[in-house]
């Protein structure tokens, strides 16, 4: 099939990295103070309140703030924090969606690569009849598919 | 029988025709039109239109409305819109990661020039 789910995809997970030129001190307090998570968040194009923010960095702690389109539709992002261990390492989880984050620094000589790990799906990938959506129909056609290509 | 099993007995039944296999064969390498399709064959047009409406209706193909070419393609359905997602949240965070880029950039420049 073209677009194959393996087990990594039906868990939503994918790891995305970069290596930033700025110390890792530095990166922490951008994961986990309101000012810097306000600049950076909502990526190109989308604001994030600076009042909006609230960060309670330790494990149990909460993580609120809301994205705002060019537009000017809210969308609220809720997370908790699972582990917190600085400088290293973040887990943040999100009830609402289901997704949890592992986001990692680590020093690379003068710069430091933050890593993002996620994992999670929302509830419509999930349950019976999503399980029906990926059918075994899909994996047998594949055997099929495979069979008339060799042959 | 379940809904499952329906959607497996009208694909079955759907890809029993050498033409119709062929013709699924050649989207499982990406979406093509009815004439590109219909090119390796010597049967007519109008001949593939309906192995490809067979093929339709048995939920194993869609055809697309992208103006005059309206390209066929597989239906892998949830699987695709997981993809889809997935995808979409690596974007997210590669943008993310851009504006945390810049914005530290800033505040570096900014400490070392006051």
């Amino acid at each position: 099939m073209s677009a194959p789910t393996n087990e990594d995809d039906r868990r939503g997970e994918f790891i995305v990295s970069r290596v930033i030129d700025a110390p890792r001190d530095l990166l922490w307090k951008a994961f986990t103070e309101p000012e810097h998570l306000a600049a950076f968040w909502g990526g190109p194009g989308i604001t994030v309140p600076v009042g909006s923010v609230t960060v309670d960095a330790r494990p149990g702690g909460g993580f609120e703030l809301t994205m705002v389109a060019p537009d000017g539709a809210e969308y609220p992002n809720r997370g908790e924090y699972v582990e917190v261990e600085k400088p290293g390492r973040l887990v943040l989880r999100e009830p609402d969606t289901g997704i949890t984050m592992t986001i990692t620094f680590a020093e690379v000589e003068d710069k430091t690569e933050v890593t993002i790990h996620q994992v999670g799906v929302p509830e419509r990938f999930l349950g019976p009849e999503a399980e029906a959506g990926f059918a075994a129909m899909f994996d047998k056609l594949e055997a099929l598919l495979d069979r008339w290509t060799d042959g | 029988m379940t809904l499952t099993e329906e959607r497996l007995d009208a694909a079955f039944s759907a890809l029993a025709d050498p033409t119709r296999r062929a013709i699924v064969t050649r989207l499982s390498m990406g979406e093509a039109t009815v004439k590109e399709l219909a090119e390796p064959f010597t049967v007519s047009l109008q001949a593939v239109s309906k192995h490809i409406r067979v093929l339709e209706r048995s939920g194993l193909i869609s055809q697309g409305v992208d103006g005059q070419r309206r390209p066929c393609r597989l239906e892998t359905g949830m699987a695709d819109e997981l993809i889809d997602w997935i995808t979409e949240q690596k974007r997210r965070w590669e943008g993310r990661l851009d504006a945390l880029e810049a914005h530290l950039q800033q505040v570096q420049a900014e400490e070392s020039n006051g």
